[in-house]
């Protein structure tokens, strides 16, 4: 029997109705950087971001008079750079959670549910209280091996069950996060608040360096699960499906996997922990414009890009001090998988 | 030469225990194989080798002359395409898209024009426009039957692979994939090998029955193959043949015996 609900923006089909839904998601990120510069503690005109952006550039202004270096300073210094570095993490947060998601053939997981986050806490918290290593590649390094580890544990001959995977990343998070507690224990309680607020995700820390040390490793990452997206189809039937219609799935499940915690990992290193984003954004898409991760991976960087950038925009301007915009994302997306699990139940998927 | 030939192939899971033991088969081209045997006798084992799923232990196999451990992974794929018995996508793809994928082992990067042509000639010729923005998932079972084999044909190879095609559908849907299978052999000359659990379907479909017995395998044309002392040795179950609509049509005897 059909079921009714069926209509024809899901297909995927260029032709479809979706494709106005489909252009107002490519452009969603344009107008959301623009409404992110403007506001703040420091309110700025559209032109005056112009002006401030060729006045830095060739020293000079075409809308007004000459920006003040205050006005210069917050836009140019703390504003821009913040405002593309969530733009960049948004999209890649989902890129990683819906390519994690084809692997895993699973649309409930994200890049957190391999033990990302504690493993990344843990790094950043090390790095904090020892300062063997810089904190933003400790939390990448341990973010990684987290990763690593949910595979070794659960990995037999080359493959992975995907609940062995599940519950390898319950332990290894339960064991980054006594690990994290034993270190919070002998920290300075100073240097213990920091790292309490960076458990708690957000750009306020941003700076030029900061988004150009995790620029290369979250492009690199954007292009390879750019470049795979049609293959993931084919992964995300199975290992023998895959096969049979030619692909090396083991082959191609690494690339993906890499390209993928070299994204989570790059992200919760610059931006602490942002949980649900990787798992909501892919989840809309595939609610809008279909399943097919040609259009699928795209449509998830770009409504990535502007749901992180608002909700940060958010987070900043909402009260009269900033919130942790890992705290929004986590009440925002908690209740969306509520209603994606009782959904999934219904269903019959397993 | 023939298509595909097996020369002393051994399969196992366990080395001490082979499912099927020095193997010898040749499969002619253009022909419609069926394989049976009793439950667990190998038949799903033998053409698992074909398509990569296991490796024989021993032996080696042939497709068009070419020892197939020669055979890239993609190649394999255009030479060979398999109807799995079930498909459960994970994602809401549409029969659109899971025919689509049959063009996966031709793409380099992402589908041409030329793929997508494909697939509209492949949902013509199948007659299933009308499914065509459906939800796979939400088909029958019958439906998903004929959009695997839809995919597979997309795969446009010359040999195609089934696994007990018809054992879970109703007798409606059995007859509409069994003349499926026979139209697009006559049509395509695409060579078929079908594993079966009806020898009535192999008496209707197939020139050549290969029976698998305890790892061993038979080879032979349906009249010899299929005969009541066969059937009582593979299945412990008295058969009687009869001429019944233009073919030779089996019985069973359910009584006990």
């Amino acid at each position: 029997m059909a079921r009714p609900r069926t209509d024809r923006a899901r297909a995927g089909d260029p032709t479809a109705p979706g494709r106005g839904r489909v252009l107002v998601c490519y452009l969603l990120p344009l107008p959301v950087f623009l409404l992110a510069l403007c506001v703040g503690a420091y309110r700025l005109a559209p032109a005056a971001i112009l002006d401030a952006i060729l006045q830095r550039l060739m020293g000079r202004t075409i809308f007004g008079p000459a920006v003040e270096p205050g006005a210069m300073t917050v836009l140019l210094d703390v504003r821009l750079p913040r405002v593309l570095l969530s733009l960049l993490v948004g999209a890649s947060l989902s890129a990683s959670g819906a390519a994690f998601q084809s692997v895993m053939r699973n649309p409930l997981v994200e890049p957190y549910t391999l033990g990302v986050s504690s493993g990344a806490a843990l790094g950043a918290a090390l790095s904090m209280a020892f300062s063997l290593l810089p904190l933003q590649l400790s939390a990448f390094l341990f973010a990684s091996a987290s990763i690593l580890a949910c595979y070794l544990i659960a990995g037999q001959r080359g493959s992975a069950p995907i609940l062995s995977l599940i519950l390898a990343g319950i332990i290894v998070s339960a064991v980054c996060t006594a690990a994290l507690s034993a270190v919070q224990l002998v920290v300075d309680p100073l240097k213990l608040q920091g790292l309490v607020f960076w458990t708690m995700g957000g750009f306020y820390t941003t700076t030029w360096e900061k988004l150009l040390s995790a620029l290369p490793l979250l492009l690199v990452g954007l292009a390879a699960v750019y470049l795979l997206r049609w293959r993931m189809n084919i992964l995300s039937l199975g290992d023998g499906e895959a096969r049979m219609l030619g692909a090396d799935p083991r082959l191609l499940r690494g690339a993906v996997l890499l390209s993928a915690t070299l994204l989570a990992s790059a992200s919760v290193s610059v931006s602490g922990i942002l949980s649900l984003v990787g798992l909501m954004i892919p989840h809309i898409c595939r609610m809008l414009f279909g399943a097919d991760h040609r259009r699928l991976i795209p449509l998830s960087m770009s409504l990535g890009a502007a749901y992180l950038t608002a909700v940060d925009t958010l987070a900043r301007t909402l009260f009269t001090f900033e919130i942790p915009v890992g705290i929004f994302t986590t009440f925002l997306g908690a209740p969306f998988f509520v209603v994606l699990l009782r959904k999934a139940r219904s269903i019959g998927w397993n | 030469m023939e298509l595909i030939e097996y020369h002393d192939v051994t399969i196992a899971y366990d080395p001490k225990r082979p499912v099927i033991s020095h193997a010898e088969l040749r499969i002619p081209q253009g022909g419609i194989t069926a394989l049976l045997g009793p439950n667990g006798s190998g038949k799903t084992t033998l053409l698992s080798v074909l398509n990569r799923l296991l490796r024989p232990v021993s032996g080696e196999v042939f497709v068009g002359g070419r020892a197939l451990s020669a055979i890239s992974h993609r190649e394999l794929a255009r030479t060979i395409a398999t109807v799995p018995q079930f498909s459960a996508p994970s994602f809401d793809y549409t029969v659109e898209h899971m025919i689509l994928w049959g063009r996966a082992p031709h793409v380099a990067y992402l589908p041409r024009k030329a793929d997508l042509a494909v697939v509209d000639q492949t949902i013509e010729r199948m007659g299933l426009e009308r499914l065509r923005r459906r939800p796979f998932s939400a088909l029958s079972g019958g439906e998903k039957q004929l959009v695997l084999i839809a995919r597979a044909l997309a795969q446009t190879c010359p040999v195609i692979l089934m696994d007990e095609p018809t054992t879970y559908l109703d007798i409606g849907n059995q007859v509409r994939i069994l003349n499926t299978i026979r139209e697009i052999n006559a049509q395509s000359g695409t060579t078929f090998l079908v594993t079966l659990h009806e020898p009535n379907h192999a008496l209707y479909l197939a020139d050549e029955i290969v029976l698998v017995h305890h790892g061993a395998i038979e080879q032979g044309a349906p009249d010899a193959m299929l005969t009541p002392e066969n059937i009582q040795t593979l299945y412990g179950a008295r058969a009687a043949f009869l001429d019944l609509f233009d073919m030779r049509y089996m019985a069973i005897d359910y009584r006990p015996q």
